[in-house]
C-alpha cells in the first residue's frame, strides 16, 4: 500500500469517498493518539486556534463527547450546538445555520443531522472543513474507522477475514459506512438481519446476506452487532422486540454452542436484552468498550488531518 | 406581421424528403410563400447559418403555478419561458391552487392566455383538490375547454376512481393522463430502487411500483374503454408492458433520457425529480422506445419551485426541476447521435398533439403560422432563467443547439 502523509479530501463526508491510503493515514495517526490519551497528560497543542463547531441535529450522547472530548485533548476552540430531532422539521433550518456558520468564522464543523445527505448540502455551501457524525441512513464515517481500528486491535490484518454486521441494515448509517470500511480493507462481509430490514439491492456493494443468525455467527470471525432502530422506522418492518430477541438476539448460549470464538462489537447504545444479551455485552469476547476509547483516537486523528490539510 | 425565414431547413413529415432549402414568407400569422429566393422588399428577416423550421413544440403537463402560487410561476413568465424553449402550446397539470377542477377554473386559465404567442389547454383534476378521492364534473369541464385529466404530479392511487374516470370520459370526452406508479410501495421512495440508493442511504423507488402501476391502468383503460396516457414512463419493465398495448400513448420526461441514478453521487437536489432517474438499461431503452414509436412524446416536466423547498439536503428537498426553456435544447445536444432531428420534432411537437387529439399545424402555403425556429449548430449558455424558479440541473450550462423563436396568433418572440 503506497504510503501518503494528506487526507485525499478536505472532508469526511462518508467513508465511500475516501481511499484505502487515506483509511491506513487515519488508523496509523489514530494509533499514535491512542498512545498520548493514555498519558498522565493528556492533552496536546496540535489544534490550538481552531475554531470547531458541533451542531447536533439529532440526539446523541456519546458520539457529541466523544468528538468534543477529541477536540479538547487537541486544544481546539470548541462551540455546541444541540436541538432535538423535534426541531429539525423538515431541516428548514440547516440553511441558516449555514449562514450563521460563515458569520461566525469556524475552521470546522462536525455535524450530526436526520436527512441523508445533509453534510454533503453543507459542504457544497461553505468553506468550513465538515466531519459527518452521522446523516440519517447514509453514513457515519468516524464510527467505522473506529470499528474498523478496534477490530485491528484484535485481528491486525483484516484481508480475508469474516466480518458480520447484523440487525437493522436498512435504516443504519453504521452498517453502510462499516460495509464501505471493510470491503475497501479486504474483508469479507456479511450481512444478517429479517429480510424486512435489508435493502434488496445491498449485495451490489459487495456483501453476502444471511437471514440466519446461527449460520452467520459460523461463518464469522467478528459480529459487529447493530441497534434494532424502532425510532427510525415510520412502518412497521418487523412485528415485535420479542420475536426479534429470540430469532436474532446473541446470547451467550447461542455464542458457546458456536464451535469458535467471535469477537463481539456493538456501536451503542446498546438494547440489553434484545439484540445482544447482558452476559455478552460484559464478557471477554466483547470489545465494545474499547470502541468507545479507541473512538476519541480516531476522532481525534481525523480532526489533526483536516487541520493539517488547511494549511 | 411580415417575416421572412431565410434559408430554412424545413423539419415536418411532409418535407422530410426534401434536401434543399427554402425561403418562407409570412404575412398577418399566414404561411404565403415557400419557394427558394423570396425578394426580401421591406420585410423582416430571421437567418441564421443553419436555420432550421418545425411547427411549435407543445408540452403535456407543464406546472403553471398561477393560480395561487405565483410566486413560483405565473402565466406571463410560463408564457415567456415556453417561448424560450421553443413551445407554441402547453397543456398544463392541474395542481394549483386552487386546483383546475371546475369549469371556473378551465374559464380562468383560457381567458387570460386568450390570443398569446403559446395556447393553452388546460388538463382537469380527475379528483376534487387532486385528493384522489371523488371525481369531478369532467363533462362540464370539457364543454369549457379541458382537453384532458389528470391529477398531475398525485398520481391516482385508487384503483376504483382510476376506473370511474376512464368510464366518464366515454361520455365526456378527454384523455385520462396519469404517471403509472403502485403508490403504497413507492410513497417513502426519494431515488430509483438500486446500487445507488443503497449507498446513498436513501430510501428506494423500485421499478417494480411503475410497472405494476402501468398494468394496474392498461387493465382498467381495457375493461372500461377509456383513453388512457401512461404519463413519463421511466422502466424498461414499463415499456415492455407498453409494446402490448398500442392503445394507450406514453410520454418520456426528458431527464430520464439524459441522466440516470448515477449522476446523483453527490446529491444534486436539481436532479431529485418523479419519476426517478433510473439506470443506464432504463435510459437506452426510453431512447430506443422513443425511435420505435412506442413512446410518443417528450414532456419537460417542467415543475418551478422556490428556492426554500429545493435549497435543503437531499432527502428534505422537494422533488421536480424546471425544464420548458432547456428539454429540446439538451435533446437536441446531447441525443443527436441516437436521435435524428426529424424524431425529435416528432416527439417534441406532433406527438404530445396526437395524444391530445388536437388539430396538428402544417407547413404548407396557406396554413396558419404556428412555428419553431431553431439552429442546431449555435453554441449558448443558459445564464437567463425566464421561469420564475430556478431549480434547474442545467443552470449556467451550455448547450450546442438554440432555439432562436416561435411564431403563433399573428405573433412573432426571437429568443433573445
Amino acid at each position: 500500500m503506497a504510503e501518503t502523509k494528506e487526507l485525499s479530501s478536505k472532508h469526511i463526508l462518508g467513508i465511500k469517498n475516501l481511499k484505502p491510503e487515506d483509511l491506513h493515514l487515519i488508523f496509523k495517526t489514530a494509533k499514535n493518539f491512542k498512545e498520548v490519551i493514555n498519558r498522565p497528560i493528556k492533552k496536546v497543542p496540535s489544534l490550538r486556534d481552531v475554531t470547531i463547531a458541533n451542531l447536533f441535529f439529532e440526539n446523541s450522547t456519546r458520539t457529541r463527547i466523544s468528538f468534543e472530548l477529541a477536540e479538547k485533548r487537541l486544544s481546539a476552540d470548541v462551540v455546541n450546538f444541540s436541538a432535538g430531532s423535534s426541531s429539525v422539521k423538515k431541516g428548514e433550518t440547516l440553511l441558516d445555520t449555514v449562514n450563521n456558520i460563515l458569520s461566525m468564522k469556524v475552521d470546522m464543523v462536525v455535524m450530526r443531522h436526520p436527512a441523508p445527505g445533509a453534510c454533503a448540502f453543507l459542504a457544497q455551501n461553505i468553506e468550513a472543513n465538515i466531519i459527518n457524525a452521522g446523516d440519517g441512513t447514509h453514513e457515519h464515517p468516524t464510527q467505522a474507522l473506529l470499528d474498523a481500528y478496534s477490530m485491528m486491535e484484535v485481528i491486525p490484518q483484516l484481508k480475508g477475514k469474516n466480518v458480520l454486521i447484523c440487525g437493522d441494515i436498512k435504516h443504519s448509517r453504521v452498517a453502510l459506512s462499516n460495509i464501505f470500511c471493510l470491503t475497501k480493507l479486504g474483508a469479507n462481509v456479511k450481512v444478517c438481519g429479517p429480510p424486512t430490514l435489508i435493502p434488496k439491492y445491498i449485495s451490489k456493494l459487495g456483501v453476502s446476506v444471511e437471514y440466519n443468525m446461527r449460520k452467520a455467527l459460523e461463518w464469522a470471525d467478528i459480529a459487529n452487532v447493530l441497534r434494532i432502530q424502532l425510532e427510525r422506522q415510520d412502518i412497521r418492518y418487523i412485528p415485535s422486540l420479542r420475536e426479534y430477541a429470540q430469532y436474532y438476539g446473541i446470547d451467550k448460549t447461542l455464542l458457546n454452542s458456536l464451535n469458535k470464538p467471535v469477537v463481539i462489537m456493538h456501536p451503542g447504545p446498546i438494547n440489553r436484552g434484545v439484540e445482544i444479551s447482558s452476559d455478552v455485552a460484559d464478557s471477554d469476547q466483547s470489545i465494545i468498550l474499547q470502541q468507545v476509547e479507541n473512538g476519541v483516537a480516531v476522532r481525534m486523528a481525523v480532526l489533526y488531518l483536516l487541520a493539517a490539510k488547511r494549511k | 406581421m411580415k417575416l421572412i425565414l431565410r434559408r430554412a431547413k424545413i423539419v415536418d413529415p411532409s418535407w422530410n424528403k426534401e434536401k434543399k432549402r427554402f425561403d418562407i414568407e409570412i404575412k398577418n400569422g399566414i404561411i404565403e410563400r415557400i419557394a427558394e429566393n423570396i425578394d426580401i422588399n421591406g420585410h423582416q428577416v430571421l437567418e441564421s447559418d443553419d436555420l432550421h423550421v418545425s411547427i411549435g413544440f407543445f408540452d403535456i403537463g407543464t406546472i403553471v403555478g398561477e393560480p395561487g402560487l405565483e410566486h413560483r410561476e405565473d402565466l406571463e413568465s410560463i408564457t415567456r419561458a415556453a417561448c424560450a424553449g421553443g413551445y407554441t402550446g402547453i397543456a398544463p397539470f392541474p395542481n394549483t391552487n386552487p386546483v383546475i377542477q371546475s369549469k371556473s377554473e378551465i374559464k380562468f386559465i383560457i381567458n387570460n392566455t386568450a390570443e398569446r404567442v403559446v395556447d393553452f389547454y388546460p388538463i382537469g383534476a380527475i379528483s376534487k383538490n387532486a385528493k384522489g378521492e371523488d371525481i369531478t364534473e369532467f363533462i362540464d369541464m370539457v364543454q369549457h375547454g379541458a382537453v384532458a385529466f389528470s391529477d398531475g404530479i398525485q398520481t391516482i392511487a385508487n384503483a376504483g376512481l382510476m376506473l370511474r374516470a376512464l368510464q366518464y370520459t366515454k361520455a365526456s370526452g378527454g384523455v385520462i393522463i396519469n404517471h403509472p406508479d403502485m403508490v403504497s410501495i413507492s410513497e417513502t421512495g426519494q431515488v430509483h430502487e438500486g446500487e445507488v440508493s443503497v449507498s446513498l442511504g436513501l430510501e428506494g423507488l423500485p421499478e417494480m411500483a411503475e410497472l405494476l402501476g402501468l398494468q394496474r391502468d392498461i387493465t382498467l383503460s381495457e375493461y372500461a374503454e377509456g383513453v388512457l396516457c401512461a404519463y413519463n414512463i421511466s422502466t424498461k419493465s414499463a415499456i415492455n408492458i407498453l409494446k402490448k398495448a398500442p392503445q394507450v400513448s406514453a410520454t418520456v420526461g426528458y431527464l430520464n433520457l439524459l441522466y440516470t441514478d448515477e449522476d446523483l453521487e453527490e446529491f444534486n437536489v436539481n436532479l431529485k425529480v418523479k419519476p426517478p432517474l433510473r439506470e443506464e438499461k432504463d435510459r437506452r431503452a426510453l431512447v430506443k422506445a422513443l425511435i420505435n414509436d412506442e413512446i410518443d412524446a417528450i414532456t419537460s416536466g417542467h415543475q418551478p419551485l422556490e428556492e426554500e423547498l429545493k435549497k435543503k439536503s437531499f432527502a428534505f428537498a422537494d422533488f421536480g426541476a424546471i425544464g420548458i426553456e432547456t428539454a429540446f435544447p439538451a435533446i437536441l445536444s446531447e441525443l443527436k447521435d441516437l436521435l435524428e432531428i426529424g424524431k425529435m420534432i416528432e416527439k417534441f411537437a406532433h406527438g404530445p398533439r396526437k395524444i391530445l387529439n388536437l388539430d396538428i399545424p402544417e407547413i404548407k402555403e396557406g396554413a396558419v403560422a404556428n412555428l419553431c425556429m431553431f439552429d442546431p449548430g449555435i453554441d449558448w449558455t443558459y445564464d437567463e432563467v425566464k421561469s420564475k424558479s430556478k431549480n434547474s440541473p442545467f443552470l449556467n450550462r451550455s448547450f450546442l443547439g438554440k432555439v432562436l423563436g416561435v411564431i403563433n396568433n399573428k405573433k412573432f418572440v426571437p429568443n433573445e
